[in-house]
């Protein structure tokens, strides 16, 4: 019953704190809602900004090319209406302020298309360099209108290639002049490669490791970023409140509490009880809300609440061992600062949404509790077999048993 | 003197406490370190030669296409090819980010080519990641090559078949001869195709268009995110004063409510402007960022965040009744004017809402300035402007902070 009582007299004093409350529900969230307005829902690429390009077109038209202009083409594939989303598209005459804007910043990509560019798809001139001038402090935009740029030309470049194979395959076979069926050629050339190009799957079958079908992972990305930041302050949230014995031996309520008839384990059971409580309501209310808000699949029930376990009982027991090292209630917010700061970090709570870290950060983590327990929670969000959820489950499990035992033989030695 | 006097106060009393350190200047460096590593991820791709690895199983060897195909990818500079080893777990392999793609080319591929549609290959790569994105996107524009290079060779059988058809000078047709002809000259030629796109003089082929240092995202970023969060302190110490009557009895002096709110102020840029100094130093002598490529252009950069972070602690400190209040607000500053300014990721990865936004926000304008510097390699004619932006959005915060600001509780 006094168990009961002093946990909730602290559950109470937790609750009423507007600080602890932002920092237990409004921060997660909020990160996590700046990632979902960053990225979207359906995934990164799909809303990104149209591209800002500016073209200039050089080329010039080479007699008895036919209706071969390929600098126009290029231009007229960038700007046309299938391509609007992606790029933004302006014309220049002039290759210098088409470079001066993307210094400026106003474009993130030159395109500068040569003279010789039809001379060169038809096989008059030698080879011809379409240039890119991009802005060096982008990666995504540049990346783009080279793919649609590369991809563009290179049904010019195949049938450039196919004119040059068959002629010199028929001069091979004896002929001496084959300009007729190379242009042939060139031109079944380019009516494959329009029929193929652009075509989604149509050279490749994309899966996941996991073997489902490739798509879009912003929920998935979104789970991580939210299970991470739920982790990180449901640690800070157990540390915070765990200050409440240190705080409460200098004012001198402790002491008071230990005349009365009420043993220090009981004390100490309380406490736990109450950072435990604390701890279990802000998991719920962050599993409901990331259900809710972010549709977010926290994975069957069993290893959900497998998972809400390891991480309550671990941030209980963190809470309490941290807090029995402070000194007093001053020395307690750089200690958790620092502490929850360095292990957070370690423990790839700050980095859930990256995917594509070192494989050997996988085993850093597991150095810290906090690694274990987001094991613990990545494993329930990919619907793991309970075979392979219990190992860091138990581990969690035992991690917490012994920071608790250690924070509690330190309290009572020194409150008791 | 007296607007010193308050200053000095002010960081007289931050240098003395502990925390200080902590706050303005382990925790932005550790930060500086973790998000750098986290980065260098992104910007490096493969092992060694930064390209992507792609691994390949074929189940159709002895297939002249089929194996014509490895030949092709292994020939491709975009990528580099590796053979699968004959128990590898794929799953694993590509997890473990060891293969950045698996290709499966299965039995009957190379035949199928020859017909009128062939299956698209098994890949298995993770599209979520940079590294697989870039290994897809590689293996998608060489296998379109490859197809080309099929169809060319398909055609100039055609060409040949249909010529000694109609001549009489001929024997009979070795197609085979010609199609292997035809195909070894396409690939040959493909290496060094008549058109080809190049990044400013350097062939697309094997440049990176991604910024070499990971550190020059994440330096600039964690300057602009811990300016802000640096001011929890010095809007603490404001708090407190209000608190404990300290304001009102300064009030009660000859000295001017501006002289106080200045007093504060300066002392705010002061401590800003030194968390930035040091970080600035760190990235540039041990990051190996280069920020003193332009110092004049840093400077001015710094200074305006530096005004514009302490105008904000001062709005902070004087919307603030509790030094919980001002914890709050600082975190919440914290995060939404890093994640909004591109401190943490890019804006041009974002969304179009959220990308528009930021680029309205201080935080974007201090991030642009940085990189015009360290990334685009441009000097103070390129920061004045976001530096203006900056001043400009110090003198709204500072209005709006003195119009608020109450010395007593």
């Amino acid at each position: 019953m006094k168990v009961i009582a002093i946990a909730l007299k602290d559950v109470r004093r937790n609750l009423r704190s507007g600080m602890l409350l932002v920092m237990m529900f409004a921060v997660p969230l909020l990160v996590t809602a700046l990632m979902y307005a960053a990225f979207g829902r359906s995934g990164a690429g799909d809303d990104l900004a149209a591209v800002r390009v500016q073209v200039v077109n050089l080329d010039a038209r080479v007699p008895f090319a036919g209706d071969v202009e390929a600098g126009a083409q290029l231009v007229e594939h960038l700007s046309s209406p299938e391509l609007a989303d992606l790029l933004t598209v302006e014309e220049r005459v002039d290759p210098e302020a088409a470079r001066q804007a993307v210094d400026r910043g106003e474009a993130a990509v030159a395109v500068i298309v040569p003279r010789n560019l039809t001379a060169s798809a038809v096989g008059t001139a030698q080879r011809a360099t379409v240039e890119l001038y991009s802005d060096p402090a982008l990666t995504v935009g540049p990346s783009i209108v080279r793919e649609i740029v590369t991809g563009f030309l290179d049904g010019f470049n195949g049938s450039r290639i196919a004119a040059d194979v068959v002629t010199r395959q028929l001069r091979e076979s004896g002929r001496a002049a084959a300009t007729g069926e190379a242009r042939t050629a060139a031109t079944m050339y380019a009516e494959w490669f329009e029929a193929h190009h652009d075509r989604p799957d149509a050279s490749l079958s994309v899966r996941t490791p996991d073997g489902s079908v490739a798509e879009g992972g912003m929920v998935g990305m979104l789970s991580l970023v939210l299970t991470g930041m739920m982790i990180f302050f449901v640690f800070f949230t157990g540390a915070n409140t765990a200050t409440s014995i240190v705080r409460e031996h200098e004012e001198g309520t402790l002491a008071r509490l230990h005349t009365t008839p009420t043993e220090p384990s009981t004390v100490l059971t309380g406490k736990f009880c109450a950072i435990a409580a604390t701890l279990l309501v802000q998991v719920l209310v962050l599993v409901t809300a990331g259900a809710l808000i972010f549709d977010v699949d926290w994975g069957g029930g069993l290893a959900l609440a497998l998972a809400t376990l390891a991480l309550v009982t671990t941030a209980t027991g963190f809470g309490l061992w941290l807090m029995s090292l402070v000194g007093s209630s001053r020395q307690s917010g750089p200690v958790i600062g620092v502490v929850l700061t360095v292990t957070g970090m370690a423990g790839g709570l700050m980095t859930t949404g990256f995917t594509n870290l070192p494989s050997a950060f996988d085993h850093v983590t597991l150095f810290t509790p906090q690694g274990w327990v987001l094991r613990t929670w990545k494993l329930g969000l990919a619907h793991a077999s309970m075979e392979e959820l219990l190992p860091p489950f138990l581990a969690c499990l035992a991690i917490a048993a012994a920071l608790f035992a250690l924070g509690a033989r330190a309290m009572r030695r020194r409150f008791a | 003197m007296r607007i010193l006097s308050i200053a000095f106060k002010d960081i007289n009393q931050l240098a003395r406490d502990r925390k200080s350190v902590l706050f303005l200047l382990l925790m932005p460096l550790a930060f500086t370190l973790f998000f750098g590593l986290a980065y260098r991820s992104f910007t490096t791709t493969g092992e060694t030669d930064g390209r992507p690895v792609v691994a390949i199983d074929n189940r159709d060897a002895g297939d002249v296409l089929s194996d014509d195909l490895v030949t092709f990818l292994a020939a491709a500079p975009t990528l580099r090819l590796e053979e699968l080893g004959a128990d590898a777990d794929v799953q694993k392999l590509v997890e473990g980010g060891v293969m950045n793609a698996v290709v499966t080319v299965p039995r009957g591929y190379g035949a199928s080519l020859l017909g009128e549609r062939a299956p698209p290959l098994d890949v298995v790569a993770d599209a979520g990641t940079a590294e697989g994105t870039s290994a897809l996107t590689a293996l998608d524009t060489s296998v379109q090559r490859f197809l080309g290079t099929v169809q060319i060779a398909i055609l100039a059988q055609q060409a040949v078949g249909d010529d000694v058809a109609d001549r009489t000078d001929v024997g009979a047709l070795d197609s085979d001869a010609v199609m292997d002809a035809a195909l070894s000259s396409a690939r040959v030629a493909w290496r060094e195709p008549p058109i080809v796109v190049s990044a400013s003089g350097v062939p697309t082929d094997t440049a990176s268009l991604s910024p070499a240092n990971p550190y020059a995202q994440a330096s600039p970023g964690m300057i602009v995110q811990f300016a802000i969060y640096g001011l929890i302190l010095s809007a603490m110490l404001l708090v407190l004063e209000r608190k404990t009557g300290a304001l009102a009895r300064l009030v009660g002096t000859p000295t001017s409510r501006a002289e106080i709110i200045a007093g504060h102020v300066l002392a705010m840029f002061v401590v800003v402007f030194l968390q930035i100094a040091v970080l600035v130093t760190f990235g540039q002598f041990v990051l190996g960022v280069d920020y003193l490529a332009h110092p004049f252009a840093v400077l001015l950069t710094s200074a305006a965040l530096a005004l514009w972070s302490a105008s904000l602690g001062l709005l902070i400190g004087s919307l603030s009744r509790t030094e919980d209040h001002v914890v709050v607000g600082s975190l919440i500053a914290m995060f939404v004017f890093s994640a909004f300014g591109g401190a943490w990721f890019p804006l041009e990865v974002t969304g179009r809402a959220f990308s528009t936004i930021g680029h309205l926000t201080p935080g974007a304008w201090a991030m642009d300035a940085y990189q015009s510097i360290l990334l685009r390699d441009q000097g103070l004619g390129a920061v004045l402007q976001p530096a203006l932006v900056l001043f400009g959005f110090a003198l709204l915060f500072f209005v709006v902070a003195t119009w608020r600001f109450e010395p007593t509780t």
